[in-house]
């Protein structure tokens, strides 16, 4: 098996990050010679790489995406089931392993997977229909035209006679694939835009589901790691004398990324690892801690960063004497993903050269490379395995993890699962990076506002990134790609070009204000840094949302109406976000009297192309926030399946109070202090408001949900706090604040 | 010196010869191969390892397999009967409740052992037992809407009804 990626394909791939994801070049179908081989070998018609049709009537597809939870399973499902004309609830499913030549480059994240296989997938699937067709049509010596495809048979119109897809599968395969099927028009729509239940929950309800934690092999060992007590502190000595004499115990493997203790049960290897002895030398991070890059933070808020919006004159309107004037400044911590299923691999490398790993992994292909190259073996004697993500959240495309296994299952020469603690899993992040925004605003005696000055401090995520070179083709030489992997991720971390993720959320302008700057300084820590549920909307929706609030405030205008008014300046432009502003608004009673202690705030929020606000509704109780109902709109184009953006949008929103209240990655002499879910916590069922969806009926082209609910939560948050009780929080975790503006 | 410890799980009994101060949850696991019941945080904060011990709902993350010597333990694994899923279960799927998935086998056994106790639990029942259960993907009101379904359903079948 060849694992090139077409030059065409290359040139269809965006950058990873942010950008739409390109799609594989299997659109074209499988040659003639490719079909052929698979109905010899497994009896199946197969044109493309996603649908395969048993005798049996058995349709299974392959899902080349992660679910993580997000519903891709089900929505991928729908898309062929509604052109290929078949219940999606019977459809079979087929996680895809890593391969290059059939899916490209695979990745999961960026609220991506609709907007980018909306089209795509259906055209697959139809292709396979059309072929269904006229193989019926020969085999019944019919005309095309008197024959369609429904509930997975072919029938004659006008007539009971009708073929099981099953039947076709040998003259199926023989025909050429169509390029250019008809793909069926909204208004023919069965499937797509109705509920139709996840095609993954049968088994997460019974314990069958696999995800990469359970995977089991023959002769499989386990392996525990030591880490080191400050970031990055290598390995000097180890004395594993002790621990090799314990039961169960193989192997005490040094790594760069701490020690691996390997036996054949996890409690083994446990046990074992507390009685190594390591000596660590000195860790690059031994001073950092949470007060130092804040003063860095501090200190750079004062210079001017690289310009990224300079409209108008900020200046002169600071300058003004006639104006209201605020300055606000937002700060946001480092945040964990804490994915409930805690990272983990497994891998096997085998003596005969090859090696085969199993993952729950947002990006397979980029999990080959990784693996390949840390085994120092040719991609295509690596097999890499999907399964099921216990949560993703982006965490999941870093591949550490996958580093581990190989190199401890290189060093044992036996299939080795290697599963973090949770306290690693809290500390071993590629964090959310922290996120400090200057903002400068001016209203004039009208309430307009007239100046918006914007200044954002933080560590570059693009500029972090260590695996350039395994995104980029593997046409490239491993040295041409590493090269360019390094030229770009130092263009990014020297701020000679703006990080796109760290603007995310900032640069959007939608609200019509004149005199109109945004710069930013990329704050170089070198603590690792990642794509986290939103990436820069995450953060820099706050500063935004909170402060067009206290414009509002200060112009004495209703936060709803201030909004609005700016958005409409543009109203073609801004249509779909006053769409959900209003929606909410008019949802949550916006205007209705509240009892005393209790507060409303409003935001809104445009990422990933799709639109989102809320109204949160919160009562101050012993001047503690409680987060009684959130009431939500989103507009994502077309909805494929309503209820998975509704449960998208309702976890966001729990995900979103989660950060805003509780959570907070700190550093001290070295190393991350929070370790478990009792000092980074995740809410709870007691804490979990009602949460009211509300999805906007569209026939704009589909966007992702993944993300977008995200960012707008915590400013609703803030501002229903100020609301309630007259508090602007402007730092993040919201608890933590509370109680240092009481003290 | 062998140290069998023997008690039942899921009605079979079994034997196993590991320390007694090793977790419950790890025995069901990677001596058992039964992996339906997970591990989240290995220090009873996140509930993803809960089964029934005796009928009650316990985190064998931290519970040693010692002290289940001669006990019964329930896991997901045993809880439908054959073919027929718990009420619960039906519940979860009736209302689409899993979205990664993963703390959802422990969400059940919690659930399942707070309706035994209290068929007709109000939403401070439910605050208070499953509050004990972490969902990262947040489908705690799905969580709770499943729950007061399966109530209505399990007393609907016990007063003979559909």
């Amino acid at each position: 098996m060849t694992t090139r990626t077409s030059r065409r394909t290359f040139i269809k791939m965006g950058m990873a990050a942010g950008g739409a994801l390109m799609f594989g070049c299997a659109s074209s179908g499988r040659s003639a010679a490719e079909r052929a081989e698979l109905l010899e070998k497994s009896g199946v018609f197969s044109p493309n790489a996603w649908i395969k049709i048993a005798p049996d009537n058995t349709i299974t597809y392959v899902l080349d995406k992660a679910e993580m939870g997000q519903g891709v399973m089900t929505s991928q499902a729908m898309l062929i089931a509604e052109e290929l004309e078949i219940d999606p609830t019977t459809l079979k499913v087929e996680l895809a392993s890593a391969d290059y030549d059939a899916y490209g480059m695979q990745m999961t994240g960026g609220s991506t997977t609709i907007p980018t296989t909306y089209k795509p997938l259906r055209v697959v699937a139809a292709a396979a229909r059309e072929m269904l067709v006229a193989a019926a049509a020969l085999k019944l010596d019919a005309d095309e035209r008197d024959l369609e495809a429904r509930d997975g048979h072919v029938v004659v119109r006008g007539s009971s006679k009708k073929v099981p897809y099953g039947a076709l599968v040998e003259i199926a395969s023989g025909l050429s694939v169509p390029s250019r099927p008809r793909l069926k028009k909204p208004e023919e729509f069965k499937v797509i835009g109705t509920p139709v239940p996840r095609l993954d929950v049968p088994d997460k309800v019974t314990g069958r589901a696999g995800f990469g934690i359970d995977v089991q092999l023959e002769g499989m060992l386990h392996a525990i790691f030591i880490r080191p007590p400050q970031l990055d502190a290598p390995v000097v000595r180890v004395d594993a004398s002790e621990a090799m004499k314990m039961k169960g115990v193989r192997d005490v493997v040094p790594t760069e990324r701490g020690v691996a203790v390997v036996a054949e049960r996890s409690w083994q290897a446990k046990r074992a690892a507390e009685r190594v002895k390591v000596t660590w030398g000195k860790s690059a991070f031994a001073d950092l801690s949470t007060e130092q890059w804040r003063a860095e933070h501090a200190a750079l808020l004062e210079q001017p960063g690289k310009g990224a919006i300079d409209d108008g004159d900020v200046d002169a309107a600071w300058e003004r004497d006639d104006l209201t004037k605020l300055e606000a400044v937002y700060e946001l911590p480092y945040l964990a993903h804490a994915t409930l299923e805690p990272q983990n691999a497994t891998a096997w490398y085998k003596e005969d050269g090859t090696m085969e790993v199993w993952v729950p992994t947002q990006a397979p292909t980029v999990a080959l490379d990784v693996a390949a190259k840390t085994a120092d073996l040719p991609n295509d004697k690596v097999t890499i395995h999907q399964t099921l993500l216990g949560g993703g959240f982006g965490r999941r495309s870093y591949e550490d993890y996958t580093v581990e296994a190989v190199l401890v299952s290189k060093a044992v020469k036996a299939p080795v699962k290697v599963v973090w603690t949770r306290e690693e899993d809290t500390k071993l992040g590629y964090f959310r990076p922290s996120f400090t925004v200057r903002l400068r605003g001016s209203v004039d005696e009208s309430g307009a506002p007239v100046s918006w000055d914007q200044r954002i401090v933080s560590q570059s995520i693009l500029g972090q990134m260590t695996f350039y070179g395994a995104i980029l083709p593997d046409w490239l030489s491993r040295g041409t790609r590493s090269m360019l992997g390094d030229v770009t991720q130092s263009f990014m971390q020297s701020g000679r070009i703006n990080d796109p993720t760290s603007l995310e959320g900032a640069v959007d302008r939608p609200y019509a204000i004149d005199n109109y700057r945004v710069d930013f300084h990329a704050h170089a820590v070198g603590v690792r840094v990642g794509f986290w549920r939103s990436v820069g909307n995450s953060a820099n929706a706050f500063p935004v949302e909170c402060f067009i609030d206290e414009l509002a405030h200060a112009a004495k205008k209703d936060p709803y109406t201030f909004r609005r008014d700016l958005l409409a300046v543009d109203a073609e432009a801004h249509a779909r976000h006053i769409g959900v502003l209003d929606l909410v608004a008019k949802k949550a009673g916006w205007g209705e009297e509240l009892p005393e202690g209790w507060g409303r705030g409003i935001a809104q929020h445009f990422s990933f192309s799709s639109y989102c606000a809320h109204v949160v509704v919160v009562e101050m109780v012993d001047r503690v926030p409680h987060v009684r109902r959130v009431v939500s709109a989103i507009d994502c184009g077309r909805i494929i399946n309503p209820d998975i953006v509704r449960a998208q949008i309702e976890g966001a929103v729990i995900f979103g109070l989660s950060a805003a209240l509780h959570q907070e990655i700190t550093f001290a002499n070295g190393a991350v202090v929070e370790s478990n879910f009792h000092d980074y916590p995740i809410l709870r069922m007691h804490e979990s408001p009602e949460i009211e969806v509300h999805l906007v009926n569209s026939s704009a082209s589909p966007t992702g949900v993944g993300e977008p609910g995200l960012p707008p939560i915590a400013p609703a948050l803030a501002n229903a706090v100020f609301d309630a009780c007259g508090k602007r929080v402007r730092r993040l975790p919201m608890l933590a604040e509370l109680e240092r503006l009481e003290a | 010196m062998s140290d069998e410890i023997v008690f039942t799980i899921n009605g079979d009994e079994v034997k196993v010869d590991v320390p007694a101060d090793v977790p419950l949850l790890w025995v069901i696991r990677e001596e058992l191969g039964m992996m339906g019941t997970k591990f989240g945080c290995g220090q009873a904060l996140c509930g993803a390892c809960t089964v029934h011990l005796n009928g009650q709902a316990v985190r064998s993350c931290v519970r040693p397999v010692g002290s289940v010597r001669g006990e019964a333990i329930l896991t997901i694994e045993g809880l439908a009967d054959g073919d027929q899923l718990h009420p619960v279960q039906q519940a979860w799927i009736a209302e689409n409740v899993p979205q990664c998935g993963y703390c959802q086998c422990g969400q059940i056994m919690s659930a399942v052992a707070l309706l035994e106790a209290k068929p007709e639990p109000t939403d401070e029942d439910i605050d208070a037992v499953m509050s004990a259960n972490l969902c990262r993907c947040g489908t705690y009101p799905r969580i709770r809407k499943a729950i007061k379904r399966a109530a209505a359903s399990m007393a609907a079948a016990k007063h003979g009804g559909e």
